[in-house]
């Protein structure tokens, strides 16, 4: 028995004709951030998006291999895909609010899920307080989410996606679209995440990788090059495809 | 254009100055060898005056090497051509200066007769200037072997440094009058035994910028 608490087994992924994830083995260890690194196009978000099945929602999409959540066959016919993705939950590039308040847009995950009404005041209490964002929307609640910035709505997303309790967060470039201020908010909020629960994170930011994680995994061109500790990676990978990346002479 | 190359360009610029500044470096100990051993005091002078354009090329790199970790952020590889080029500049800096130390003492000679009280002051100096050579060397060829075999030379440089006292203790013993000489000479074995110190951790660092290894640790 591994440690990991998702793992991959030669993953093999298909659009179409395109080869996207050419038997990707990858384990990423519980209450550890995994950063995805790897120029557009190398299937690191089509790999993130794995792992929660994502990508089902695609025409023409085609998965070998497995993938493992605890001992649990993601791709087992008899999985319950919503429950999978309750427990693995995700946010995404752009913050996505649903328009409609802070309030409710926590509560929206919570009630497909049955929780009863008496719990959402404490649940969106809790859910802001571990996205760093009570302090600044607590007198505001009833409020539309679109009147926040960019960065409280991504940290809201982040909210929202802890709200149904989930054990894997996986993260598309969450900070791609915010200003450096906010991004550090992000990142100082993760480091907290990490202590209950288990971050994967796509991110086109090597310093943002560097700084955050505490492995990472380089792709290129649908395979997976080189995986190791952060600290080994970005001082002395073992493959020069990495090393050429990581410096910038990639290309 | 190639990726980064104008960071690139920066990096080789680097390297052009560090081998400039070691060629200093190991001109001045050459040339206060000569010095001592010839007993030519213009030479002596010229290696005290030469050693301004050593400190002022240290600050140059390290102005340099700041700016570059400021603006490119570099990692892996990069980061540890930045960071031995910040380290081997104080090595290669004090071994200007003790060459200048070592000029210094000799202009304070009077006659050649006082280098015959330390016979083995003229083979340790020969190592010492040798040792920089080859560390200089190593770092332009990126030559590890280099590296160690002249790190390894160092006990040579040590063992003398206890021959050179030990005959300086017999010439005082002998006759007190030459005390004087014999404690300048002692500090030039000194200054000798501290520049095959410094060409070390030269090597020491052009290991490091291949390994990640400093001294058999993993430090990058």
């Amino acid at each position: 028995m591994n440690n990991f608490k998702m793992e991959s087994k030669d993953l093999h992924l298909h659009y179409g004709e395109n080869h996207v994830l050419k038997g990707i083995n990858l384990g990423v260890r519980p209450n550890e951030i995994t950063a995805l690194i790897g120029p557009s196009g190398c299937g690191k978000s089509t790999f993130l998006k794995t792992l929660n099945r994502m990508n089902d929602l695609v025409d023409n999409v085609k998965i070998e291999g497995e993938v493992y959540f605890d001992d649990i066959n993601v791709y087992d016919s008899k999985i319950d895909v919503y429950l999978l993705r309750k427990r693995v939950g995700m946010v995404f590039q752009k913050p996505n609010p649903f328009p409609m308040s802070i309030y409710d847009n926590i509560c929206y995950g919570p009630k497909l899920h049955g929780v009863v009404k008496s719990k959402f005041d404490e649940i969106v209490e809790k859910s802001l307080k571990g996205a760093a964002l009570w302090e600044e929307t607590k007198d505001r609640l009833k409020k539309s989410a679109l009147s926040l910035s960019g960065g409280q709505q991504q940290r809201l997303c982040i909210a929202r996606a802890l709200a149904i309790n989930p054990e894997v967060l996986l993260m598309d470039e969450p900070t791609s679209a915010l200003d450096p201020i906010s991004t550090i908010k992000i990142e100082d909020l993760m480091s907290d995440l990490r202590k209950k629960y288990t971050v994967v994170i796509v991110t086109h930011n090597m310093q943002q990788a560097a700084r955050i994680s505490d492995r990472t995994a380089f792709f290129l061109m649908g395979d997976m090059v080189e995986f190791d500790e952060t600290e080994k990676i970005f001082s002395m990978p073992k493959d020069k495809k990495t090393e050429d990346y990581i410096t910038g002479r990639f290309g | 254009m190639r990726p980064r190359s104008r960071f690139d360009d920066e990096l080789e610029d680097l390297n052009i100055k560090l081998i400039e500044m070691g060629a200093l470096a190991q001109e001045a100990i050459s040339d206060s060898v000569k010095a001592l051993l010839t007993n030519r005091p213009e030479l002596a002078k010229s290696v005290i005056a030469n050693d301004r354009n050593i400190d002022e090329l240290e600050k140059v790199i390290e102005q340099k090497c700041l700016k570059l970790l400021m603006l490119q952020q570099p990692v892996a590889r990069d980061l540890r051509v930045i960071s031995t080029a910040l380290k081997m500049i104080t090595d290669l800096e004090r071994i200007g200066d003790q060459a200048a130390d070592i000029a210094d003492l000799t202009l304070r000679f009077n006659d050649q007769e006082q280098l015959s009280f330390a016979k083995n002051i003229s083979p340790m100096a020969d190592i010492a200037k040798s040792m920089v050579k080859s560390c200089i060397e190593a770092y332009i060829k990126n030559d590890l072997d280099l590296a160690t075999n002249t790190i390894k030379r160092d006990d040579e440089v040590d063992d003398l440094f206890d021959v050179v006292k030990e005959e300086l203790i017999q010439t005082v013993t002998k006759d007190k009058d030459k005390a004087d000489q014999a404690i300048d000479l002692m500090m030039i074995a000194k200054y000798l035994e501290r520049i095959g110190d410094h060409a070390v951790n030269v090597c020491e660092w052009v290991i490091f910028y291949s390994t990640g290894l400093h001294k058999k640790t993993q430090i990058l």
